[in-house]
């Protein structure tokens, strides 16, 4: 994102400010045509996101008590989420070891520690790995 | 717990301060004047891919194949998402799809 981010301007501050999550994916996985400028694309997508997740939280908040469909499995849109993003992902790379790694590392982890407390050992074992494979990962041209 | 106001304002302004500090964190050590370090451009090159795989796990870290009903809907379902996206390749799509497919599974069957 560092890079990504470059030569952005004054839009590069709100940018930064407005990086959830949702917003990193797309920023960081959107193949931008030429003829857009970068800077606005990546403005737009995260201004709105900010809006849509501001808007609703809001009606959310004010009319959540109103409704009364079972909602039970809608979590699941999460999930979904990250697996389209991850297969955008990989559809991408040329190579796939960091991919499986972080697939591997993490189930791992969530093994070997519990469900609340996995995510940060799951990272450390991420990054420490990746670190480790840097000379051979360079040279298979990553 | 219940919190009074004051507490409350002070949790979500150390939030706050915490969510700034660690996005703004990175774009100040590496400012765009100088070229970034090669190890930083390794990571990110590198790291999305097995950070969107954390993310993954993460969904479905309560998940408990063991018992229950053995993660099955949730396994189908994800089945459902990567069949739809390598068909049609519409994100909205694989996502509703999945997520329809999902909670028609948990209740109804499960």
């Amino acid at each position: 994102m560092l890079d990504r981010y470059k030569g952005t301007g004054w839009k590069k501050f709100y940018l930064i400010f407005g990086m959830c999550d949702e917003s990193f994916s797309i920023n960081y996985t959107a193949e931008i045509p030429e003829d857009v400028d970068r800077g606005w694309f990546m403005f737009f997508v995260t201004l709105l996101n900010h809006f849509y997740w501001f808007s609703g939280a809001t009606l959310g908040g004010i009319f959540g008590s109103m409704i009364h469909f079972n909602t039970e499995g809608l979590d699941f849109v999460m999930t979904a989420m990250f697996v389209v993003i991850f297969m955008d992902q990989w559809i991408k790379d040329q190579k796939h070891t960091s991919a499986v790694l972080g697939i591997v590392l993490s189930l791992i982890c969530l093994i070997v520690f519990s469900s609340d407390s996995f995510i940060i050992p799951a990272m450390i074992a991420i990054l420490g790995v990746l670190t480790l494979l840097r000379i051979p990962m360079e040279k298979g041209g990553v | 717990m219940i919190m009074t106001l004051t507490e409350q304002v002070i949790t979500v302004g150390m939030i706050v301060l915490a969510t700034m500090l660690t996005r703004f964190l990175p774009f100040v050590l590496f400012p765009s004047g100088k070229p970034t370090p090669k190890y930083i451009q390794y990571l990110g090159r590198v790291l999305p891919a097995a950070v969107f795989g954390l993310l993954v796990v993460y969904c479905l870290k309560n998940v408990n194949v063991l018992a229950g009903s053995h993660g099955v809907p949730e396994f189908i379902c994800i089945a459902v998402v990567i069949g739809l996206h390598l068909w049609k390749r519409q994100m909205l799509l694989s996502i509703a799809g999945g997520t329809v497919c999902y909670m028609l599974f948990v209740q109804t069957v499960f």
